[in-house]
């Protein structure tokens, strides 16, 4: 890392803020009476992100295990509640298996990337761990809410025509399998849409970051392709993973679509 | 001539209305059990509960005296095949939908399908077998409930549970269809249906046909 990156000081970040001035004026113009929510949303972000700055720099000093693992635990928590705060029709509470399938796809593929590919000292190290935990589990979170969205919205939509299959004698798994394959493709078509122009049409913040940060850009992008290559991984596990957990709570014991998802 | 299903005080309520189903019957081998009733006193559900479709709050059912939970639900839907009365045809053309449920693992070891069966039953129930071809979306209700007959038929089901099979039908073919119907549980051993059904008309051409009256029934559900 090249140490002569532009630092951004007080007056800077102060100037910065005079950009909302320009969507603020957007929205009294058209009466989007967004006007109120914007300086909130402005003031709450500053806070968030100098809060975090200050934990971050504590939890990187501390750099303890036993602190880091919590940590990664409490995002996946938030995350699963996110991930479906806003689908409708559930059968149960779909937080347990999303808090599965997300944490299971995060370990699984950040530990064999902090681990076997960057490979720091330690290999816990906080500064790579938890960045890296937190770019799979953001993107995780995105797919996993498309994924249950769509299974959940596809069986309601179609509940005839899998009670139809069970009247064939199809196992639930047969009856719903057309809507499971849909759903893990939902989640999965937005990485690997980024996937085909990364570097085209985009240029990825990590890697932004790290070059505004100093970095030569071949370095840049190298992490960068990393990260992609693990989020497209995990994404996938964790998109096969709700879909084949979550079809099961949408049958009763005695293989009968429960009543939530019939019309 | 032996029983195949029997079914005791088998019993739901009906959505959020202080009305319930609760009813015995059985039919034996060869017999056909009607299921009468006005709009509402639950003979949808009657059928749906005895397919498995939806959960009992009372009763039980024995097919050939075995208990109903015994038997894996998917053996049991195969083996009480119900038929909707708003017919159910997926992506694909007739003969896709004909052929789908014999791609499932449930019917490894049922029978295979003929397109030699499939076009005799079509020939009975008036449709060309030019219709195989057809996108199966693009059928009328008439038709389509028809395909979905023979398609239950096909599966060798050993109680189809009808519910108003004759609804999209004008009146040549639905002698037809309740013709078929009469024809294939006399001459296929160890058969029954169970068919629920509005019109009188229906039942002129059945014989051997037991009638299970429904009304309505007020109160809660009470297991026993």
């Amino acid at each position: 890392m090249d140490s002569s990156y532009i630092q951004i000081s007080n007056l800077q970040l102060l100037l910065s803020v005079s950009l909302v001035m320009i969507t603020g004026i957007i929205s009294t113009l058209l009466g989007l009476g967004l006007l109120r929510s914007l300086l909130w949303g402005t003031v709450r972000a500053f806070v968030q992100l100098s809060l975090i700055g200050y934990i971050l720099t504590y939890i990187f000093k501390l750099n303890n295990l036993l602190v880091i693992l919590p940590i990664i635990l409490l995002m996946c928590w938030i995350a699963s509640r996110e991930a479906t705060r806003r689908i409708s029709n559930t059968p149960g509470n779909p937080v347990p298996v999303t808090f599965l399938s997300l944490t299971a796809s995060t370990f699984i593929v950040g530990l064999i990337v902090v681990v076997v590919i960057i490979a720091p000292q330690p290999w816990y190290s906080a500064r790579v761990i938890i960045p890296i935990f937190g770019m799979l589990l953001g993107n995780s979170m995105n797919a996993i809410a498309l994924s249950l969205d769509r299974l959940y919205s596809d069986i309601f939509a179609h509940s005839e025509e899998v009670e139809q299959l069970l009247c064939f004698g199809a196992t639930p798994w047969e009856a719903v399998i057309v809507y499971v394959k849909k759903a893990v493709a939902a989640g999965m078509t937005p990485t690997i849409n980024s996937l085909m122009v990364v570097g085209l049409v985009s240029l990825p913040g990590m890697m932004t970051g790290q070059i505004l940060a100093g970095m030569n850009p071949q370095s840049a992008v190298r992490y960068q392709f990393v990260v992609m290559i693990m989020i497209a991984a995990s994404v996938a596990i964790g998109c096969l993973m709700i879909v084949g957990l979550s079809y099961k709570e949408m049958f009763s014991q005695d293989m009968a679509l429960v009543k939530s998802m019939r019309d | 001539m032996y029983t195949i299903l029997d079914f005791r005080n088998l019993g739901r309520s009906l959505g959020n209305r202080n009305t319930m189903v609760r009813e015995s019957a059985s039919v034996s081998a060869g017999n056909i059990l009607t299921i009468k009733g006005p709009s509402g006193s639950g003979k949808s559900t009657l059928l749906r509960m005895l397919a498995r479709l939806i959960a009992a709050e009372s009763g039980e059912v024995y097919f050939k005296g075995t208990y109903w939970h015994a038997i894996p639900a998917t053996d049991w839907r195969r083996s009480v095949h119900y038929v909707s009365q708003k017919p159910v045809m997926f992506r694909g053309s007739v003969e896709d939908n004909l052929r789908l449920p014999f791609a499932l693992s449930s019917m490894k070891e049922g029978p295979s399908y003929s397109k030699q069966i499939c076009e005799q039953y079509m020939k009975t129930l008036d449709l060309p077998s030019e219709l195989l071809g057809q996108n199966a979306q693009t059928l009328s209700g008439g038709e389509a409930s028809r395909i979905a007959l023979i398609r239950a038929l096909m599966i060798d089901p050993t109680v189809v549970l009808l519910d108003e099979p004759t609804a999209y039908l004008d009146d040549e073919n639905r002698i037809r269809v309740m013709q078929l119907v009469a024809r294939w549980v006399k001459e296929t051993p160890g058969r029954a249906i169970i068919i629920v059904t509005h019109g009188e008309d229906d039942l002129k051409d059945l014989k051997d046909l037991t009638v299970l009256e429904m009304g309505y029934s007020q109160g809660a559900l009470h297991n026993g």
